[in-house]
Order: C-alpha cells, then structure tokens, then sequence
C-alpha cells in the first residue's frame, strides 16, 4: 500500500515538472528542420525534360509525352510519397523539396506541375531527338570536353539511326562482317 | 435559423472517427501524434470517438483495400449528417505507391465523396492540424496547379 | 502520455537526420541514398541521453504502481509451450521465455559488432512484455552508442550494376513488433515484380485466442493490445484474377496441399 502511494506520487511529480510543452501552433509557425522532405518545387527555367526523374520515381507520377512540337512532363503530385529520388538523379538541380507542409485541398488537381518544352525533331525523317534545352546543353557543354568546334555540332538535329546511317554513308563509321 | 446555428455550431468542436482501410499505419501515428501534449489537438475540442455514430468527421487513411471498400462504405453511412470526409496522407489522396495496384481501389475519391485531401507520407501533425482547419473553413488553401510552357 | 512527449524530439530529431519524421526514404540497394548531415553526433547524443534519463524516471514511477500491476499482471498469459508452439516473435515470445532475436541469431546491417543484450521475461502476462519493451527501450540506446562511437569513414552507397529480372531474395530482419520477412522478385526495368511481407503480427495475432481463455472481456483489449498489433499486416491470402476480378481465398487444407504438390 506504502509503495503503491509512493509510486503514485512519483507519477504526479513527474507530470507536475514536464509542465505545459505545447507547441504555439497553428498561432505561431512551426517551421521544420533543415533537410526536410516537403511539397516538390520544380524550377522551370533549368528543367531541360531528360526524364531522369520520371525514371526513378517509385510511384510512377512523372509521365513524359512528346506531342508535335513540345515535350510535356506531367508530375502528379497527389501520390508523392517524397522520397527525393527525383531530386537526387536530376542532372540540372531543377527539382527540390521545399519546406512546404500546408498543403492540404480538396481537389488532388491541385497538387499537379506541368512544363512543356519545345521538342527538336529529325530533319531527315522526323523522329524525336530531345527536347531544344537538351541539344543546347550539348552544344554547350560536348565542343569544351571533346575540344571539338561547334561547326562539327551540325548532326545534332539528326536521330540516332539517321545518325547511324549517314556516319556508315559518310564513311566515318566502319562495321566490320566477320564471315 | 436552425441551419445556421448548427453550421455555427459544427464549427466549434467536431468529433473524429480514424479509419484504417489497409495504411501502413505511418499516417494512423502521426493521427495520435496530433493527440498528445505538443500538438494537442484536444484544445480545439476535437477529439477522438469509438463510434461513427458519435462523430463529425471521418478520418480516412490507407488506400482503400479490396476488403476494405465496402467497410467504409457502410462506416461513411453510419455517420449521421453533417458530416466531413477527411482523407490523410498519399494514399487516399492519389492511391500512393498503390494506384495502380489490383487489390487498392486507387485512391479514397472513388469510394467516398471527400472533403478535404491532406497530402504527405506521413503528413506532419501540423500539416494534418491545418488540413482539419482548412475542411473548418477556418484557414486558406496554400497549394494550386502549376504550369509552365516554354514557347 | 508522458511517454508520448517523451518521444516527440527523437521525431525532430529523425527529421533533422533523414529529412522526415517516420518514412526516411534511405534504404536502397547497394547502401543508403544520403550521408547524415553535419553534426549528427551532437544532436543525436543529448537526445538519447535525455529520453534515458525521462524513461528511467518513468519506469522508476511505475514499477510500484500497484493499480497497474493488477491490471497487467496474471492476465492474457502466454505459456512458454504455447509460444514456441504457435511461434510467435519478438516481445511477445520474449515475454514468455522464448528468447528470439533476428539481431542475435543472424546479425545483420552492423549488429553483429555491438554489444547489447535480448530482453527474456519468464512470466509471459502482460507485464512481462511491457517490461521486455521497455528494457529493450535501454538496450537500443546502448546499441545507438556504440555505434556512434564505431561509425567509420567512407561512402554510403556501393558500385552497383545493372539488376536482371528474375532475381530473388528473402530477408529477415527484426521489426519492433518482432522477425519480419521481406521477399522480392525482381523485373524488368530495374523495378521489382513482385514484393511479399510477412510482417510479425501475424503469428503474433494466433496467440491471441490462447491469451485470452479464461479471461474476463475487460483484459480483452490489453492482451491484444500487449502484442502491438498492426492490424494492416494481416491479411489472409486472397487470389485475384487479373482478367476477370473474381477472387478466390484459399483454405489452410488448400494451401498446404498446393505447396506440397509444387515443391515436394
């Protein structure tokens, strides 16, 4: 009996000196820590559509589409489980997870990024190449590593089989039929 | 007359029922983390019930499983009107990593009318906090689609 | 409730280390995908040192409380025979005599080099799993310590080539709820086919009814809530047609009879 008051006052005591812990929220904002996963945020102007991050997501909610003239990705965010694996693989730090928590709605159409970038086609048979931003890093970034200048760049508007054949044609590329 | 004072008084501190319909229970944690001493939702007078029959607001999280469907229906028809639908976490929201599973039936819309989506895996208390004041109208929506055309 | 806000920093502090409070998103083939952020030692070490002190004053609180040792002890009473019988796992075998332990028996990840000890209660009543957990509370601190203290240099994710379909692996690892086991098939496009979890509620469930035999409905709730059950691991088997959407649900006689025709 003796043992079971002490034990209770030591309960009591314990709950006296946690006191009162509640946050402030919503009345003061609780910002959370540094790192953390929130809503995805997309930066338009270096997105250049490779489709690394539609490649890796593991819910399968980024969607490339190539229609005529313009590449759409469409992200729908009411089923990112914010793993960052987009973020992690994309090759232009385009994609970050922001800090953004509140993001409650009453439609899922909400939670949705599209962009839509202009596509370069094949000028001999109109196969899709990639999207302009793609040749341009290419252009920008292959002539500096390789010391090549940008005159030689003038294939890049071709798709890879018509690549193939006019570097077979052109002679610069051999193959080699082993009997 | 009676119907603006019972949505004045539906306001003031609506009763929850949680229903699990097949989540990973990461959601139904942070639903208790809500409860308890640094978030408390219970200053509001929101608390939660044994019974739909008591409550205000369903609490919906998981993506709704095969054999879970018809449950919820029956439990969304044992709460007495009015009532506020809200579904927690990814999974009800789009159906999650399960959308496009055959056992989910991808997504809490195509079951239930819903009220009020709270995004996140698992959402944080606060954000499910400022979900139950945003389906209150006490709150402003933050999130809206995005589009951009590079011309 | 004073457990709850004792727990509460250790979630800031996951937030702080990972980036969310409970899906930390690290685990992936071939290692982890992000390393700790800077000072991860001094934040994390006045956290477990603190959680120490409060749970020790807790326990130290509750231990005498004679209300709640009415309640606990003697009631849903697992035998030792029953445990190994219906193999149950984790507190709730450890709580009957059964001392199991996915960490000890096949150490995996980095347990195989830190010291720590498997929490065996003799009584099997509600009371001994409470006690198992909260001394197993102890111990993952101790464990958290030293690796701390042994944490090497190094990068956090392994050379990792192509995965071909086909593939197969089982593992077994110990969840806080006991052995959970993960089987996953490989398919195309580095993505897996298919992915089973026997999570350990589900033999954990079985010894429910033979916890609850003689037991007045009151001590209902907290025999089944002393296995901390996690009531979306437990689904029977169901086979779906994925062309026509009919269902099937197998029996146990069906079951084995299937198995032992394909495998023997």
């Amino acid at each position: 009996m003796f043992k079971h008051a002490v034990s209770e006052l030591k309960e009591a005591i314990l709950c006296l000196r946690a006191g009162q812990v509640t946050l402030g929220y919503p009345f003061e904002p609780h910002s959370p820590e540094p790192g953390f996963r929130g809503f995805l945020s997309l930066d338009p102007d270096k997105c250049i559509g490779c489709g690394a991050c539609a490649n890796a997501c593991p819910a399968r909610l980024i969607s490339v589409e190539d229609q005529d003239g313009h590449r759409t990705l469409d992200f729908v965010l009411a089923r990112c489980t914010y793993c960052a694996r987009c973020r992690d693989v994309c090759p232009q730090q385009a994609l970050a997870m922001s800090e953004q928590f509140e993001t409650a709605t009453s439609s899922p159409e909400d939670l949705r990024i599209t962009i839509k970038l202009r596509l370069v086609r094949c000028r001999e048979c109109g196969a899709v190449v990639g999207t302009q931003r793609q040749l341009n890093r290419v252009l920008n970034e292959l002539p500096s590593q390789l010391g090549l200048p940008p005159e030689k760049m003038d294939w890049l508007d071709l798709c890879l089989s018509c690549k193939r054949t006019r570097a077979l044609r052109e002679g610069v590329l051999t193959v080699e039929v082993r009997a | 007359m009676s119907n603006r004072l019972l949505d004045w008084c539906f306001k003031k501190s609506i009763w929850v029922y949680h229903v699990n319909t097949g989540s990973c229970n990461g959601c139904d944690i942070e639903i208790l983390d809500v409860l308890t001493p640094y978030y408390d939702v219970e200053r509001f007078g929101i608390k939660l019930v044994h019974t739909p029959r008591h409550a205000d607001a369903l609490l919906v999280t998981g993506p709704v499983t095969r054999q879970a469907r018809e449950r919820v229906l029956r439990l969304y028809r044992a709460v007495p009107d009015p009532k506020l639908v809200i579904g927690v976490g990814s999974c009800p929201t789009g159906g999650g990593i399960w959308h496009d599973s055959y056992a989910t039936c991808g997504g809490l819309g195509n079951v239930l009318p819903v009220d009020i989506y709270v995004p996140g895996c698992p959402p944080r208390p606060e954000a499910i906090l400022y979900g139950v004041a945003q389906a209150l109208g006490l709150v402003p929506k933050q999130v809206e689609a995005r589009s951009f055309v590079e011309e | 409730m004073q457990a709850w806000r004792i727990r509460e920093p250790s979630m800031w502090m996951t937030e702080f280390l990972t980036g969310n409070r409970k899906t930390y998103g690290m685990n992936q083939i071939g290692g982890v995908s992000r390393d700790l952020p800077e000072g991860y030692q001094s934040r994390i070490l006045p956290v477990i040192d603190r959680i120490e002190k409060e749970v020790t004053a807790v326990v130290d609180a509750i231990v005498e409380d004679g209300s709640l040792k009415l309640r606990l002890q003697g009631s849903g009473v697992l035998s030792h025979e029953d445990a190994k019988a219906i193999c149950v796992v984790g507190p709730t075998a450890r709580g009957s005599g059964v001392a199991i332990d996915a960490r000890a028996d096949h150490p995996y990840a980095a347990y195989g080099e830190v010291d720590f000890e498997v929490c065996v209660e003799q009584s099997g009543d509600n009371w001994a799993r409470t006690m198992v957990r909260i001394r197993e509370l102890f111990e993952a601190i101790k464990i958290v310590r030293q690796a701390l203290a042994k944490m090497p240099e190094g990068p956090v994710m392994a050379e990792v080539g192509l995965i071909e379909a086909g593939g197969e692996g089982v593992s077994s690892v110990e969840a806080p709820r006991g052995e959970v086991h993960h089987y996953a098939l490989t398919g195309t496009d580095q993505r897996p086919y298919r992915w089973r979890v026997r999570a350990p509620t589900y033999p954990n469930l079985q010894s429910v009814p033979a916890m609850l035999k003689g037991m007045t409905i009151a001590d209902a709730p907290i025999s089944i809530g002393s296995i901390d059950p996690c009531f979306s691991c437990t689904e029977r088997g169901a086979v779906i047609d994925q062309k026509s959407g009919l269902t099937r649900v197998y029996t146990q006689d069906e079951l084995l009879r299937q198995f032992r025709e394909r495998f023997g």
